[in-house]
């Protein structure tokens, strides 16, 4: 109850300002901020005139846990008196609805003053089907104020923005975003990332730091209980790995000859976990940087040792036969299998991939699954692959076209979603609740916000889903509370990551960052890159079921001559060169 | 002309034999056998996709359902209800297919019947006119932007319009009229005074009930299975075809693992996939199967005679 | 007007040519002129529908962007289909295509003409029509279930498939991981998802038999058979022959969305297709290749309208039925 009145009186207050016109900058008698579509209509100049927005004072009331680097609850004002409307193009999602009917968006109307016209496209926002859709809308020049929630990708910003198509919202960030310049201050890389190489940024960007998020690649599932079955310890170097699973084919742990050792799927690579025992392996598109030069790791040496190894747990039938074929839906079959668990094992993302998650039961079969950290291989290569770039700062959250006339107000309409209470609504609906003293969030640590149910049937409808502009920082995700009664996966997730992954993530400068290409770069980088991928991962497969043999040369050669003819060395160069470019 | 007034006779299958012999009982039980059988492989997987909706699809994921429902639950059916474009989806559906069904088949009939006739001058040349744009098409944007300069995006129209005439459905209409049109017909019926109009309108439409309910079918099915010119040209939920919103269902919940940011919301979209993947199959299905009698009662051998006698 | 005349030609058979009359072609088309004005509309909706748009093909010769549109952007030349024709996976793709598409055509064409030609001959209606009603519904099964259906299927633990192999004493066989068994589980699948749907245009096809023509085959004592292939099969014939042209035009493209659900690392080497490259090259790609992709259609679209002319000319030859 207390937590619903403290929201109204926010509310209220943020509308009697409204109302006096105290917030109000501008746009006053302006009833459609941008052009209808027909002219090209460009940023009217009274949008960079208006006076800068300062950082609001801080709402009282919050629990923040100490040390906090996050979103924070401020006061908040309306942008405009007289409602202005802009036209958003916005992906389809079947938890926001419809997105004129939503709940939110009344909201943000009400608070904000900014009235939107939504133009819905099907798809969730970065498939191919919305992709389609945008290309064909722009290139009809059917171009509408700005796109939500639709990914370009870095290079598709630079290329439009270039042309012109696309707002260089570097003026508009600085005099009207003080919300995105005070989180930009708490994530240093974000400046570096959000930037295009001819300095224009050209969306205004969005803050999710998923801290699990960044080990997914290297993670692995054994299951605990099987290995003291056996009378073993979770294995920390590739001979001793080889050992547990030898123990649980031995002991048929599974009974009835089920005991499949270790397990996966096509979707989740098994490089990207085992690899690492040999050398730094991100994953696809496979590419570190050694002392600033850019390298492939798949004609290296270590990736035959790798090679090796996998082939001989192969060999010995100690992965599943299907490893390289079986869909999700198979290996969630291996892992629900009624009567008892069959597998050893598995390289999944979490849980959640391997079975059907019982979050209520404490002795529910997920339970028994461990993290692996990362193995040593005999060269003493320990590595859990750490994404510093990748995860954390996505762009082209709200990109603002050439027909708005008044980006100012999109820039402020977007910073007014960074608010703590915002985001909340936003991201979980009106039902969430701020937590009392002493509750502990994921991190064990006070949590600020809890919420009954998350984008479930009950916030059909109220929710942006996670197509809106936030800003949730580490510190903000793992501050949710966790129900004592019904613990979620979330805190062992966080706690196994911090423990096992964490310690042994390589340094960030061997990343391989996110770059941005020339549109010509992009499509020779495409093909090669594409030729190059079904390259490595077929013969990978190969090599591994015994169809090749990494240790016989003649093999390995011919492997490597394909990658030459493929067009290795051109590949490397863009790479490279694109890579310089990002550092500056 | 009573000819074309005539209703159908209906004579059902090949008339009865004078005498069977015993290697005709051998070839009708191998038929029957053989029909039975293929009949059967078929119908297991759509047993299995019906059981599988009325089942808990924790059952279903754990592969315990293989013929008949586990955990029978009718849970899938009602939370179809719960999403309104799901169901504003299934009448839109509805209304393309019937409309898109109608306006394609009256302009199929249009074009195939005149190209049928043996005598028309510059037949070929129009036909390969046809042809051609069934291997030669000027891709997306440009059929956007004509979409757009028509004024019809997002709008019904952009639906039915652009997909009301398939080229293949027209080649086999005017193969049926050709092989079962007489040219001495029309000629005949020309000496009588009838006009080409009047005698398409009097004497080919009746006898062509089949090839139009196939047209129609054709037509309806394709427009109920379609999803890309709606994703293309319509920007507004409450236009969306049911397709597209079992796709974003289906399909589109295939999430890049490696890329969830949040599990819980993966879990929930997995949840609902796979409580709606086979509910949803079962309703989209439906339709068509309930259309099919209707079409099926045209495929009478012997119509065409019939009627011509009558 | 003698009907009585009519009704005893077989309709396959009433190729006659009608009197030349030696009238000029202005009277002709004069004569016709309530054919030409059918033919109105249908054209009207070709010429906006499909030949408008098609101007944008040009793309394929430009290097397209979307700001400078289509008729603004630089001319390239043959550039792109430089680049697909000399691309590493080019012959691997255009082998794998064709190979995969041809089989299909062998293996399927004829099953759905079989299975009209059954239903026909069967007698009892209520058989009949169930069965049709069956066949007909897989096919609005959609991709994503019908290939989740196969995996289950096919696994090598636990499927149906290989229990049934595993009696008749045949090791468990992973169908999915062999580059052999994809083609054959691509086509045969597909095969029965289809079948039914496909064989309505032969049903209704064989309606336009004429009773009597059974009648009078009975009479002079020809068995089941002979009728099927004296009277059943020419009547089905044009169609078929008109079904099988279109079909070989259509021999570059393949069910994309299937074969892409159904690839994994272990088949690529034979379930690469064009469609599936072009879509991943698209993904894989950071800026769209609107003109790109257009080469490749463009290659696509006339591969296969030379083997349509070729087709139609060979049935025109040997089939006595063509399309124009």
């Amino acid at each position: 109850m207390r937590d619903d009145l403290r929201t109204t009186t926010v509310k209220r207050r943020s509308v009697v300002a409204g109302a006096l016109g105290i917030a109000a900058t501008g746009g006053s008698g302006l009833l459609s901020g941008c052009g209808s579509g027909t002219a090209e209509t460009g940023a009217d100049p009274e949008s960079l005139a208006q006076p800068p927005a300062e950082l609001a004072p801080v709402t009282t009331g919050v629990n923040y846990p100490p040390g906090y680097v996050g979103p924070k609850a401020r006061r908040r004002t309306a942008i405009v008196s007289e409602p202005v409307t802009f036209t958003v193009v916005v992906p389809q999602s079947l938890t926001v609805g419809d997105w004129s009917k939503n709940e939110f968006t009344r909201w943000m109307e009400q608070q904000t003053g900014i009235r939107i016209r939504w133009r819905q496209v099907a798809g969730k926002g970065d498939d191919a089907e919305t992709m389609t859709k945008v290309n064909a809308m722009i290139a009809a020049g059917d171009v509408p104020d700005a796109f939500l929630g639709i990914t370009f990708t870095r290079s598709q910003l630079y290329l439009y923005g270039t042309q012109n198509l696309f707002l260089d919202l570097t003026p508009y960030l600085d005099r009207y975003a003080p919300n995105l310049r005070e989180a930009m201050k708490d994530y240093p890389e974000a400046g570096k990332l959000m930037v295009s190489p001819d300095k224009g940024t050209y969306s205004f960007p969005d803050i999710n730091d998923c801290y699990h998020c960044r080990a997914s690649n290297g993670r692995a599932l054994l299951n605990a209980e099987w290995v003291r079955e056996v009378g073993l310890a979770m294995p920390t170097t590739t001979d001793e790995f080889r050992e547990v699973l030898t123990a649980f084919e031995k002991a048929d742990v599974a009974g009835g000859g089920k005991t499949i050792p270790f397990g996966g799927y096509k979707d989740a690579p098994l490089d990207t976990y085992f690899m690492n025992a040999f050398l730094y392996n991100p994953g696809e598109p496979w590419l570190v940087v050694d002392d600033g030069k850019v390298r492939a790791n798949y004609v290296r040496d270590e990736w035959r040792e790798g090679l090796k190894y996998l082939h001989g747990l192969y060999a010995d039938g100690l992965l599943a036969k299907d490893i390289f074929t079986a869909n999700e839906d198979q290996i969630k079959r291996y892992g629900d299998n009624p009567g008892g668990p069959i597998l050893g094992g598995a390289r999944v993302y979490y849980w959640g991939t391997l079975m059907t998650l019982d979050l209520v039961d404490p002795k529910a079969r997920w339970h028994q699954y461990e993290t692996m950290e990362p193995l040593k291989g005999p060269a003493g290569v320990q590595v859990a692959p750490w994404d510093y770039l990748n995860v954390g700062l996505e762009v082209s959250t709200l990109v603002v076209t050439r027909k708005c006339a008044r980006p100012d107000l999109l820039v402020r309409w977007a910073d007014y979603q960074l608010d703590l209470e915002v985001v909340l609504r936003s991201y979980a609906g009106p039902g969430f609740r701020w937590s009392a003293k002493g509750d502990k969030g994921i991190n064990g640590r006070q949590s600020i916000y809890g919420y009954d149910s998350w984008n479930t049937d009950e916030t059909k409808g109220k929710t942006w889903d996670q197509y809106g502009v936030m800003y949730r920082s580490g510190d903000f995700r793992l501050a949710e509370r966790v129900n004592p009664r019904q613990p979620t996966f979330e805190s062992p997730l966080y706690e196994q990551t911090r423990d096992h992954l964490f310690p042994y993530r390589q340094p960030m400068e061997q990343q391989f960052p996110p770059v941005t290409l020339e549109a010509d770069q992009a499509a020779l980088d495409a093909e090669i890159g594409l030729n190059l991928k079904t390259e490595v991962t077929t013969s990978l497969a190969k090599f591994v079921t015994g169809r090749l043999d990494p240790s016989d040369d003649a093999q390995w050669n011919d492997y490597l001559d394909r990658i030459q003819r493929i067009g290795l060395q051109p590949y490397l160069e863009i790479q490279q060169a694109a890579y310089e470019t990002y550092q500056g | 002309m009573t000819v074309a007034t005539a209703t159908p006779a209906a004579p059902t299958g090949t008339p009865a034999p004078v005498r069977e012999t015993r290697s005709d009982r051998i070839v009708m039980i191998c038929n029957y056998t053989a029909l039975g059988l293929f009949t059967l492989a078929v119908l297991y997987p759509l047993v299995y996709v019906a059981s599988a909706s009325l089942s808990d699809p924790k059952n279903v994921v754990s592969g315990e359902v293989w013929l008949w429902p586990v955990g029978w639950s009718v849970e899938a059916f009602t939370a179809i209800f719960d999403y309104d474009s799901i169901v504003s989806g299934f009448s839109n559906s509805i209304v393309y297919a019937a409309g898109g069904a109608l306006l394609a088949t009256a302009l199929t009939l249009l074009a195939a019947y005149p190209l049928s006739r043996r005598g028309l001058p510059g037949k070929g040349l129009i036909m390969a006119l046809f042809v051609f744009t069934m291997m030669f098409s000027g891709g997306l944007i440009p059929t956007y932007l004509v979409v757009d300069r028509l004024g019809l995006l997002n709008t019904r129209w952009a639906i039915i319009l652009p997909a009301a005439l398939a080229v293949w459905n027209m080649i086999i209409t005017r193969t049926f009229f050709q092989t079962t049109i007489p040219e001495e017909l029309a000629e005949a019926a020309k000496v009588d005074g009838c006009s080409d109009v009047g005698f398409f309108w009097r004497i080919v439409l009746p006898l062509s009930k089949p090839i139009i309910a196939v047209n129609l079918l054709f037509y309806a099915v394709a427009q109920w299975n379609s999803w890309f010119n709606a994703l293309i040209y319509l920007t507004s939920e409450h236009l969306f075809p049911l397709q597209l919103v079992l796709r974003q269902i289906l399909i589109q919940n295939n999430f890049d693992p490696s890329q969830v940011r949040d599990t819980a919301e993966l879990i929930r979209m997995k949840e609902l996939q796979e409580q709606l993947k086979f509910s949803l199959i079962v309703i989209a299905t439906i339709p068509p199967l309930l259309i099919y009698p209707f079409v099926q009662k045209h495929f009478v051998k012997g119509a065409m005679v019939g009627s011509l006698k009558g | 007007m003698t009907t009585e005349t009519l009704v005893r030609r077989t309709p396959a058979h009433s190729a006659t040519r009608p009197k030349k009359q030696a009238v000029g072609l202005g009277a002709r088309m004069r004569r016709n002129w309530q054919l030409y004005a059918m033919l109105a509309l249908p054209l009207l909706w070709l010429a906006i529908f499909a030949y408008w748009p098609m101007y944008g093909a040009i793309i394929a010769f430009k290097d397209y962007n979307v700001v400078d549109g289509i008729l603004g952007s630089r001319w390239v030349g043959f550039k792109h289909f430089e680049r697909f024709v000399e691309s590493y996976q080019f012959w691997r793709l255009l082998k794998n295509t064709l190979i995969l598409h041809v089989y299909e055509l062998l293996a399927t064409f004829w099953l759905p003409i079989l299975l009209a030609l059954g239903l026909n001959m069967a007698r009892r209606r209520w058989y009949r029509r169930s069965v049709q009603l069956i066949t007909y519904a897989p096919h609005f099964i959609s991709t994503v279930v019908v290939v989740g259906l196969i995996v289950v299927i096919v696994d090598p633990n636990s499927g149906v498939l290989n229990q049934f192999l595993g009696l008749l004493g045949i090791g468990p066989i992973d169908l999915l991981s062999n580059p052999d068994y994809f083609r054959h589980l691509y086509v045969w699948s597909g095969a029965w998802q289809t079948m039914g749907f496909s064989a309505i245009i032969y049903l209704a096809a064989l309606t336009s038999v004429a009773p009597e023509l059974h009648e009078a085959a009975i009479v002079d004592g020809a068995s089941r058979l002979r009728r099927l292939w004296h009277i059943d099969l020419p009547a089905i014939r044009p169609v078929a022959v008109i079904l099988l042209i279109l079909n070989i035009g259509s021999i570059m493209s393949v069910g994309f969305e299937k074969v892409l659900l159904l690839q994994n690392t272990l088949n690529l080497q034979t379930s690469e297709v064009l469609d599936t490259y072009v879509y991943k090259l698209g993904f894989a790609s950071q800026v769209p290749q609107f003109s790109y992709a257009a080469a490749i259609g463009l290659f696509r679209s006339v591969v296969g309208l030379a083997l349509l002319v070729l087709a139609n000319a060979f049935a025109r030859r040997f089939a006595r039925s063509s399309l124009w």
